[in-house]
């Protein structure tokens, strides 16, 4: 076992330690081998949140790497949060396109041959978080995933105080904990299986992830 | 003081924009992507005459390749300028450009031209000072190249300290140097700058003495009643010496230290950039050093944090192999990358 070495010419930054977990175990479902020495594979450093990350960012885009991604959350506006990545990348010389693809974004760095990517949590198109992008690999037609979202909004009317704009997130922990393992974080969640890995966000997601850092 | 420097022609730049520059700049970037040369267009632009020219070349031992007995015997006092041009090509046409823009504005271009009044097979080096951007000439001075491609530095001894450019290599320090340095200091206050500087390392020294004809550095040391040679207290003492010595001599001018990092353990580093800031801030001096310990650039950081008011003075260039300009980090985003464990050599 040996993880990518923060001295990788590949890095990833992400917001904290879910998307961390979340990025490693839905990569090694799709086959990713995170120990393969023969090749280089990103250093991911979750960053403490997204205005940490943005600071990072032209920092790391101005360092000798030959691959950079950054997997973020879109929040409410998504325009904004484009705005202001694509302002930091300006910074360091590197520039994005007005709108972020689809299919997720990827550019070339300032060094020869280098790439730059970002994924916008959920899906580069719609507001959203790495909650919203994980909801999508419920099993669908799960028998408790309806009563999770019920459950939480009937939580909130007695006086829970969980907000209404986290009401997702609150709702995915809820059904977290109803599994037969309960509670198990988001990476071991979908490692274990709990989590589906096939969605068509996921697969779009690990086809950047893939022309990012695997193909050459 | 140089704000951003031009590199054209010289050594293995192309092409190469510098800024912004300083008080004080550390260099990194991988091996023979130019780093020392960098120190040497300062260097040079910042001595502005035909003395400077040949200086890199005697510290690199650029010689030729002696095909006479009369060369054989000349030989350690010819230098091989070739090298002092993009692609080792010494030719008529050949030539460098070195601008600095700031309140050091000096431009220095360096051609190699036929002596017509001589044949063909004679060329010489002429060098040519002035402003950027201006057509005057301040000062035109010429070499002549012998035959085999050699030329003689001048007359004035070649490492003889200038007063205001100090140049200090990565082996270890010339102690004779040293000792003209330190005579220059002893009797004056900055003395016990210079032994306040040493307690970096060992903080039980209380003075410094340069002893007997070899010049031998010793020190008291408190509680020991003898000299002690400064030599048995371990290399990083004599390298600390050395760059506290060229700092003060390179008053109101320009200090270059390649591989600054030199026997120099990381945990005093903070306290090493300390020094050298403050006292380069107080004796005006312009500080441009080379690396490649990330413990020295991650130093730079702390330093930065322990002391906000150095955020101003500080700046990284990333010098890259063929790049038209450096890619330059100001202390906070050594600071940002420091903590995130970001790449910047």
């Amino acid at each position: 076992m040996a993880a990518p070495p923060k001295e990788s010419p590949y890095r990833l930054l992400v917001e904290g330690p879910d998307d961390l977990h979340s990025v490693i175990h839905l990569m090694a479902r799709h086959g990713f081998d995170w120990d393969d020495e023969s090749r280089a594979r990103p250093f991911i450093s979750p960053t403490g949140g997204v205005e940490q990350l943005l600071r990072i960012f032209p920092v790391a885009l101005k360092g000798p790497y030959q691959r950079i991604g950054i997997v973020l959350d879109a929040n409410s506006r998504l325009a904004d949060r484009w705005a202001q990545i694509r302002g930091r990348a300006n910074r360091a010389d590197v520039a994005l396109p007005e709108s972020p693809g689809s299919e997720g974004t990827i550019v070339e760095g300032r060094q020869p041959e280098s790439r730059v990517g970002i994924w916008l949590m959920p899906d580069n198109s719609s507001p959203g978080t790495l909650e919203s992008f994980l909801s999508g690999l419920v099993p669908p037609d799960h028998p408790a995933w309806a009563y999770a979202g019920e459950a939480t909004t009937e939580a909130r009317k007695r006086g829970a105080r969980c907000l209404e704009k986290d009401h997702l997130k609150s709702t995915l922990h809820t059904w977290l904990a109803w599994q037969e393992e309960p509670g198990l974080p988001f990476g071991t969640a979908l490692r274990t299986g709990v989590f589906e890995t096939e969605s068509e966000t996921a697969r779009r997601f690990v086809a950047w992830f893939n022309r990012l850092f695997v193909e050459s | 003081m140089i704000r951003k420097l031009t590199v054209q022609g010289f050594r293995c730049f192309r092409e190469l924009h510098v800024e912004p520059l300083t008080r004080v700049n550390l260099f990194v970037g991988q091996n023979n992507a130019g780093k020392t040369s960098l120190l040497e267009a300062v260097e040079l632009v910042a001595i502005g005459s035909i003395e400077g020219l040949a200086r890199s070349a005697v510290r690199r031992r650029e010689r030729i390749l002696a095909e006479s007995e009369v060369e054989e015997e000349f030989k350690e006092h010819i230098v091989d300028p070739s090298h002092l041009f993009f692609g080792h090509n010494l030719q008529p046409g050949s030539s460098f450009l070195i601008e600095s823009e700031g309140t050091l504005s000096t431009s220095v271009r360096c051609t190699v031209e036929p002596i017509s009044d001589q044949g063909t097979s004679f060329w010489s080096l002429h060098f040519r000072k002035g402003i950027p951007g201006s057509p005057l000439i301040y000062e035109k001075q010429r070499l002549t190249i012998s035959p085999s491609g050699g030329v003689r530095p001048p007359p004035k001894r070649p490492l003889e300290p200038n007063p205001r450019v100090s140049f200090l290599q990565a082996d270890s320090p010339d102690l004779d140097q040293l000792g003209k340095l330190w005579d220059a200091l002893v009797l004056t206050p900055e003395e016990e700058e210079v032994t306040t500087a040493l307690k970096i390392i060992e903080p039980d020294i209380e003075r410094l003495a340069a002893l007997g004809v070899g010049r031998k550095f010793s020190v008291k040391l408190t509680g020991v009643d003898r000299g002690i040679p400064l030599g048995s207290l371990g290399g990083g003492l004599g390298n600390l010496l050395a760059l506290v010595l060229h700092l003060f001599s390179a008053r109101g001018g320009f200090l270059l230290i390649d591989e600054i990092d030199t026997g120099l353990h990381y945990s005093i580093m903070v306290d090493m950039w300390r020094l050298i800031v403050e006292t380069a801030k107080k004796l005006d001096v312009q500080v441009f050093a080379t690396t490649h310990s990330l413990d020295c650039v991650r130093a730079l950081a702390r330093l930065r944090n322990k002391y906000p008011e150095t955020t101003e003075e500080i700046t990284l260039h990333r010098v890259e192999k063929e790049a038209s300009k450096t890619v330059h980090y100001d202390a906070e985003e050594l600071v940002i990358a420091a903590e995130s464990e970001i790449e910047v050599r």
